[in-house]
């Protein structure tokens, strides 16, 4: 069976970008899809050209495609979001947490390190840290975009808006806090971020093992 | 799915089951697979497997395997072990639903 040329495979890939099929990920599947349906019309009409066939088929089942691109982002979403739950009621996110619980506590707090009033600029730090990280990687060094890692960016927004909540919730309230909660809002802060980045590292790393020919 | 809404909510045995019988698989070999079996009868559209496919990935069902094949990427899919159970567990299901309808629709074609 004849196959379709690197040229051809290109032009599939350039009408699924341009079509808002964004991810790496997903084109890439798609691509071979329409690649192999293509190549087999091709073998039963000798006399079709594979532009002919590709408009045909675009024709047919464009709808189609672009539905599936939604639904494998709603399915990527709902993946990460059980992952991030799993790992957060996990026993290593508890030792975590205590850990962080005393060490707050006792010499952050205690110690004078810093004031209740301005620890919580360390989470929102680190999340602009990681957010810094990820428009340096996509924009300057064009990495693919990849859906899994990418829709990570919706939930680390949820944890953004969490920190922002509970930041005020501090700000209104320090003079009647005590130290122990105000340490045990910051432990469960840092250790949603450690979640979050224990979780990121583990899809980029699943992404690099099944991907590596195009990462 | 194409041609009927029968058959819509028996995607994921049928694909379970194809690849608990095969080491690997990639979208379009089930849609090909599924023609082949059904003589045409039933085509699998692109908008309802791989939500499917990705879904069962998502729910540990299924693994997945890049290679390079034909100067693309292919995905595969292989079924795990707890997609094993699911599906041996779907295809009961199945069994027991096709049973109910026969006793329904011809009660003398039916087993009891």
């Amino acid at each position: 069976m004849e196959k379709l040329s690197k040229e051809e495979l290109q032009f599939i890939d350039n009408y699924l970008d341009n079509s808002d099929i964004i991810y790496a990920d997903i084109r890439m599947e798609i691509i071979d899809h329409v690649a192999s349906e293509i190549e087999n019309r091709m073998q039963a009409n000798n006399e079709a050209t594979f532009y002919t066939i590709f408009k045909t088929y675009m024709v047919e089942n464009k709808a189609d495609l672009l539905k599936d691109n939604k639904k494998y982002i709603k399915s990527i979403e709902n993946k990460n979001t059980k992952f991030i739950i799993k790992e957060l009621l996990s026993f290593k996110a508890l030792i975590v947490f205590v850990l962080l619980l005393f060490l707050s506590n006792n010499y952050l707090l205690n110690f004078k390190i810093m004031s209740p009033k301005h620890i919580f600029t360390i989470p929102f730090l680190l999340i602009i840290i990681t957010t810094i990280i990820y428009f340096i990687s996509s924009k300057i060094y064009k990495y693919s975009r990849f859906s899994g890692v990418e829709r990570l960016g919706f939930l680390y927004y949820v944890l953004f808006q969490v920190f922002y909540f509970i930041s005020m919730f501090i700000r209104n309230r320090i003079e009647d806090l005590n130290n122990v909660l105000v340490s045990a809002l910051f432990a469960l802060c840092i250790t949603l971020i450690y979640v979050f980045v224990k979780v990121t590292i583990t899809v980029i790393k699943t992404y690099r093992t099944q991907y590596k020919s195009i990462v | 799915m194409s041609n009927s809404k029968l058959y819509k909510g028996s995607l994921t045995t049928i694909i379970l089951k194809l690849l608990n019988e095969s080491d690997k698989m990639y979208g379009y070999e089930i849609t090909q697979k599924v023609k082949e079996l059904t003589k045409g009868e039933l085509k699998i559209t692109e908008g309802a497997l791989y939500p499917a496919l990705h879904r069962l990935e998502a729910d540990g069902l299924l693994d997945v395997e890049v290679k390079k094949v034909d100067n693309r990427l292919r995905k595969y899919y292989k079924i795990t072990e707890n997609g094993e159970k699911e599906s041996s567990h779907q295809l009961s299901e199945l069994a027991s639903y096709i049973a109910t309808m026969q006793a329904l629709v011809n009660p003398k074609l039916s087993i009891e």
